[in-house]
């Protein structure tokens, strides 16, 4: 249809039209640009801060080599000749098929037969090493400290039981939760936010004839008002709170509105959604041991086996040091129930699976019932071990060997809102039980690497930390994804000082927000 | 101070600008959001989400074409974005049964009211026949892009703006006529 004269005019006539809006509206325009620019920023960090993250993961994994990946000779003799074992090194040609003098790893791989590794008095047995070691070794000063440390750690393992530790542990750790338990409690309020969600409600009760800036304005003062007597109730003498009540009575009195009745209402729906809610967590990101504040070692690849001889070592002078500890996959899901406490707080429990990873360099599979001693107490008999891999009897039996750990946790959150973007900040506990696991535990006394459940601890208290951003808050399920460290606070070998840590991408989705 | 310096400090998040720049275009603006709703405080809902695009998007306008043209396009997006989203105009969204067609005496009758009294005339108009009345005839987007706009058949665009139309020329020659008569009754 062609564009008449009638339409000219109307147009012209529209062009006239010209309202003068209400005072409050630069105001709201205002405050939506900065939040919503602000949100914008925090989404760039985060995005920036899961790429870092991510990038650093495929870095770790991408630096570890495939689990069973036979070494090269070359790169392990360039490796043997460069690290501090030098004067250890084990020749293949000499070693293999032959015994090791002095040495009660006899043989190398001898399959089928029961044989008891002794090794009591370490010092014979160093000599004998000395004996069998290239002869042009001498006694450096970096292997006097290496030594040194060795005993050290010896030492401290002795003073502190692991038992013991564990226990102090726990005494720390509880009253932390309690007091943040409290804290929650203190700052239980009720939350005005979910006021503001009702407003389209209020709004189709009162109609259009209001001003929009003044509908949700009432309900809210009201509210706040509410708010503040409560607070003063709480918090004053016994005079005050009389007081207190007798304007509460006063406003409820006086004040018998439809908009008094839809601020109750709201704060009515507002109790009912501020019930459990549940949801699904999955978590993915690396793992590992770390040593003390030595939180985030290296990953492991062949070109660095081997750290130093501390590493990991339970009982002094070790000429044969346990490979270095390098991280792993994990990855945790889980059912979570999470119930608001206040306006910004909130606490979560669950049960999860979490799977975590660590990899070591192995040497040569042994196969045959064999005592292997104790790091500090008796015999374990074994059907299989491995020897440490700078003693392996060929190069080509070296191979990275991947501890997996399966854990079942129940863990308790606290979840706090920072700032009036959806971003949120957890931080809680995680009771852990290892259900199972492949891992091999080093014996420093006969230098080979055996499974040892009675060696590991198996329940883990972890500690935890993150920081969630919300997306699709208005939707029936809000994800919230973001960064998640956890921490081992007990040691995972009773001998030995390394604590399991991770660091990944955690998500969470609430699966509807259901009364349960 | 023009605008291409006005957009730059906007753009630089200077609240004097930005307030300036709305204080020059809201009135207006206000108007094409009233056009759309049934009330001034909705109006003023969608001004307001309106002006937030407008300064989060304003780094996209290139001078190409005016700004207050880029403006008011906005405003007839979030005013639809409104329509669609909000319940209480859903309905009115909805094509319902035709009432039927009018004879028209004039085609295009001299419009003598006021802005406010013609914008308040369209507003009247039944269900679906508001917007696709102000798309068509004040905005000027055809048929088809109306038709794309509120997922709708152009053809049902076309017939329901027919309908719009020669029910508003009879309201406004009433108008004219009454005024007519109330003229010839003071004389």
């Amino acid at each position: 249809m062609q564009q008449s004269e009638f339409e000219k005019r109307v147009r012209e006539k529209m062009d006239e039209l010209n309202f003068t809006p209400s005072p409050p509206v630069w105001p709201h325009i205002e405050k939506q640009i900065r939040q919503k620019k602000d949100r914008r920023r925090l989404l760039a960090w985060i995005f920036l801060l899961a790429l870092a993250l991510g990038g650093g993961t495929w870095w770790m994994l991408e630096t570890m080599t495939d689990k069973g990946q036979p070494v090269t000779e070359g790169k392990i003799r360039e490796k043997v000749e460069g690290s501090e074992v030098k004067g250890d090194k084990v020749e293949g040609d000499k070693v293999k098929g032959d015994k090791v003098k002095g040495n009660e790893v006899e043989g190398g791989e001898i399959e089928g037969r029961t044989e008891n590794i002794v090794t009591t008095d370490v010092e014979e047995k160093n000599t004998v090493v000395k004996e069998n070691e290239v002869k042009s070794r001498t006694t450096t000063e970096k292997e006097k400290v290496t030594r040194g440390r060795y005993e050290d750690g010896s030492e401290t393992m002795a003073k502190v039981p692991a038992a013991k530790n564990r226990k102090t542990v726990t005494r720390d750790t509880e009253p932390q939760g309690e007091a943040a338990l409290n804290t929650g409690r203190k700052n239980t309020k009720p939350a005005t936010e979910k006021i503001k969600q009702d407003k389209p409600a209020a709004d189709t009760q009162s109609v259009v004839m209001t001003p929009p800036a003044e509908l949700p304005a009432k309900p809210l003062e009201e509210e706040n008002k509410k708010e503040e007597t409560t607070k003063e109730t709480e918090t004053g003498t016994a005079k005050e709170t009389a007081t207190a009540k007798e304007t509460q009575k006063e406003t409820t009195t006086q004040e018998p509105s439809a908009d008094t009745a839809v601020a109750v209402q709201s704060s009515n729906r507002q109790q009912k959604t501020s019930k459990w809610t549940k949801g699904i967590s999955v978590t993915v990101g690396v793992s590992g041991m770390g040593e003390g504040l030595q939180l985030f070692p290296r990953g492991l690849t062949m070109d660095n086996l081997y750290n130093s001889p501390s590493t990991g070592g339970g009982s002094g002078v070790a000429p044969l040091p346990p490979s270095r500890v390098g991280n792993g996959f994990s990855f945790g899901a889980g059912y979570t129930i999470k119930r608001n406490t206040g306006k910004r707080l909130s606490y979560s429990t669950g049960l999860r699976y979490n799977y975590y990873s660590t990899s070591i360099a192995i040497g040569t599979r042994h196969l045959g019932d064999t005592s292997i001693p104790r790091n500090t107490w008796g015999y374990v008999t074994v059907g299989v071990f491995y020897s440490n891999a700078l003693a392996s009897a060929s190069f080509d039996a070296r191979r990275i060997y991947r501890n997996q750990y399966h854990f079942v946790s129940v863990p308790f959150d606290l979840e706090m809102k920072l700032g009036d973007i959806p971003l949120y900040a957890t931080t809680g506990l995680s009771l852990q039980y290892m259900v199972a696991t492949n891992a091999l535990v080093y014996s420093p006394r006969s230098y080979v690497y055996y499974k040892d459940k009675e060696a590991l601890n198996r329940l883990q208290l972890f500690g935890n930390i993150g920081l969630h951003y919300t997306f699709f808050q208005k939707k029936k399920t809000p994800v919230q994804v973001g960064p998640q460290l956890g921490y081992g606070l007990g040691r995972l070998e009773k001998q030995n000082r390394s604590n399991l840590f991770t660091a990944g991408i955690t998500a969470r989705m609430a699966l509807g927000k259901k009364r349960i | 101070m023009d605008q291409h310096r006005l957009v730059k400090d906007c753009l630089k998040g200077k609240p004097a600008a930005q307030k300036q720049l709305y204080e020059m275009f809201a009135g207006p603006m206000l108007g094409v959001c009233y056009r759309y709703t049934k009330s001034v405080a909705d109006a003023e809902d969608v001004l307001q989400e309106g002006f937030v695009k407008v300064f989060l998007n304003l780094h996209q306008f290139k001078f190409e074409g005016e700004l207050g043209g880029w403006i008011r396009r906005i405003m007839v997006t979030t005013s639809i974005n409104f329509l669609k989203k909000n319940s209480r105009y859903q309905a009115e969204l909805i094509f319902p049964e035709e009432p039927p067609l009018h004879a028209v005496n004039n085609d295009s009758p001299e419009v003598r009211m006021g802005a406010r009294e013609l914008a308040d005339l369209i507003r009247q108009l039944p269900p679906g026949y508001q917007t696709i009345f102000n798309l068509y005839a004040v905005e000027g987007f055809n048929h088809i892009e109306i038709g794309k706009i509120l997922g709708i058949q152009e053809s049902t665009s076309r017939s329901q703006y027919a309908r719009a139309r020669a029910l508003l020329i009879q309201w406004i020659e009433q108008q004219n006529n009454d005024v007519k008569t109330s003229a010839y009754a003071t004389k």
